[in-house]
């Protein structure tokens, strides 16, 4: 086997290539990076896609017949012939000419990539976690200058004061945006501790937005343990980063107003739960107070005097009857019969007392027993009305005063300070609530100088 | 997969849930008066601690970048009011 040297083999390399038919006439797709133009006039750069990438030389005269200047991150269509540097042993391609990827080539690619991803599953349902009611911390990946993340700010300030964000600072253009936005989903998985997570940009033509169409960024963001909402663009826009993500909002701000709902929404539901919770126990005591009386009114208590009364009765006509049967019988039989009649009646009689005296003791005790009873259940239902009026932090609105507190933070307001002129405040009052604003501020001192009567209108 | 549960989402999204609780407990009015009267005290409390926590809440705006050696560096950033 002949021996080589190094310049022999990569005179050999270059003859192969250039008898090579594909290879002297190239067309080759791909997205500019790392471009420099030497004072000489040649241009090198490289032309790249998701996975791979190949050094290119754009000469002078070649250079002078563009229609564009070509710069980092654009997609284009380099023809040329392929061939290796000799003394560097490097593959590279010459170019004869440069043309822009039209948006239909880079259209073709975003449905074909989508597809792909599609069929993979990467979109599925069920793969979509569930974004969190309440975030506390909320990571954005975005571009920090520009308006966009200006916007999210003033939209969250004006929602929910109080927020906490994390921004991600990384480019959303151009050939570098791609790996940068896969670089700062990785920190926000690994150390920034966020709970959602919004990737979003402004408008753009479909080439600015190319970096969002990459493979790169799906797998990362389908990769991503946080939840991601995906903001690229506008309204009409759709990206293989919103297909992927976990929820894909129209525009950033609609971003904004998605990830945190509105703090004076929360603050009127649990005020209308108080409410609801108020009403229903009074209710619950309403019901108690007349079940109370009802049962007082009841016929088996006034049955109990009702039982006894006609007991008595029966007791009477019985010694009546006793009365009438001993009278018809001594008429004929003279004196025995007349002391017979005469133990019986004493004996009936007593019986018929100590009956009539022990029914008389049982309705007594059965009436004090029962008024102690129904005592004891007010006394127990004052107990516990007393206790709910204390509780309850409107009593004091029910005798004609009012309780005010601010709309944005919901804390109650007990003193000038915390008010200005213009603000907006919620009045509680005993049959409901007003929002009202401030007119005019008077404090302590100015009053007391003021003459009585005298106050500025 | 369920994702991590914040601790101000944990509170807020179970005490929610809890006054919805006692609101239909109420609404049922099974319970006895007493009883009655402990649940609706658990629930104004509830209403207020999350009151004082949503109020309680200060702004915090960062940036996150990775640092020379790979670490992680977080700096304030300042977004003056429009």
């Amino acid at each position: 086997m002949k021996i080589l040297s190094v310049s022999e083999l990569n005179q050999y390399v270059a003859r192969v290539l250039s008898q090579d038919f594909l290879l002297n006439s190239l067309r080759v797709e791909g997205e500019i990076s790392g471009g420099k133009l030497y004072p000489s006039g040649h241009y090198y750069f490289t032309l790249k896609d998701s996975k791979a990438q190949t050094s290119c030389v754009c000469f002078k005269s070649a250079m002078s017949n563009l229609d564009f200047k070509p710069i980092d991150g654009q997609h284009v269509i380099v023809s040329g012939y392929a061939t290796i540097y000799e003394q560097g042993g490097r593959f590279q391609i010459i170019v004869r000419s440069i043309e822009r990827a039209g948006e239909g080539l880079l259209y073709a690619r975003f449905v074909e990539l989508r597809d792909r991803l599609q069929k993979s599953g990467l979109f599925a349902e069920e793969r979509k976690k569930k974004i969190p009611f309440l975030p506390e911390r909320i990571g954005i990946i975005t571009s920090l200058e520009g308006a966009v993340i200006r916007d999210i700010v003033h939209i969250l300030r004006r929602r929910f004061p109080g927020f906490v964000i994390r921004i991600f600072p990384v480019s959303v253009q151009g050939s570098s945006s791609a790996q940068e936005i896969v670089t700062a989903l990785a920190l926000a998985n690994s150390e920034a501790d966020c709970d959602v997570l919004i990737i979003c940009r402004g408008g753009g033509s479909l080439e600015d937005l190319m970096p969002f169409n990459s493979e790169e960024v799906a797998l990362a963001v389908s990769a991503s343990e946080i939840p991601v909402i995906s903001a690229v663009g506008h309204e009409t826009d759709y990206t293989i980063c919103d297909f992927v993500s976990d929820l894909r909002a129209p525009t950033p701000s609609a971003a904004a107003e998605l990830v945190l709902p509105r703090k004076s929404d929360l603050l009127t539901n649990l005020d209308m739960y108080r409410n609801r919770m108020k009403t229903l126990l009074l209710h619950t005591f309403a019901l108690a107070n007349s079940k109370l009386k009802h049962l007082t009114e009841r016929p088996v208590l006034r049955q109990g005097d009702y039982l006894i009364s006609s007991r008595l009765q029966k007791l009477d006509i019985l010694s009546w009857r006793l009365q009438s049967s001993l009278t018809a019988v001594s008429a004929d039989q003279p004196l025995r019969i007349a002391r017979l009649k005469d133990r019986i009646e004493r004996s009936s009689l007593s019986i018929l007392q100590h009956q009539s005296v022990l029914l008389e003791k049982g309705r007594n005790m059965l009436r004090a027993n029962m008024s102690h009873r129904l005592s004891q259940e007010r006394l127990g239902l004052d107990k516990l009305t007393a206790k709910l009026l204390a509780l309850d932090p409107n009593a004091v609105v029910r005798r004609g005063y009012a309780r005010l507190s601010c709309i944005e933070t919901g804390k109650a307001i007990s003193s000038l300070e915390q008010l200005a002129i213009g603000a907006d405040i919620r009045i509680y009052l005993a049959d409901g609530i007003a929002d009202a604003r401030v007119k005019e501020l008077f404090p302590l001192e100015l009053l007391e100088n003021l003459q009585e009567g005298s106050l500025p209108d | 997969m369920d994702n991590k549960e914040t601790q101000l989402e944990l509170s807020y999204e179970a005490a929610v849930e809890r006054l919805e609780e006692i609101v239909n407990l109420l609404e049922k009015g099974e319970a006895p008066l007493e009883e009655s009267l402990d649940l609706f005290r658990e629930g104004v409390t509830l209403a207020k601690a999350c009151e004082e926590k949503l109020s309680a809440l200060t702004e915090e705006i960062s940036k996150i970048q990775l640092g020379p050696e790979g670490i992680m560096i977080e700096t304030k950033v300042e977004f003056p009011d429009a």
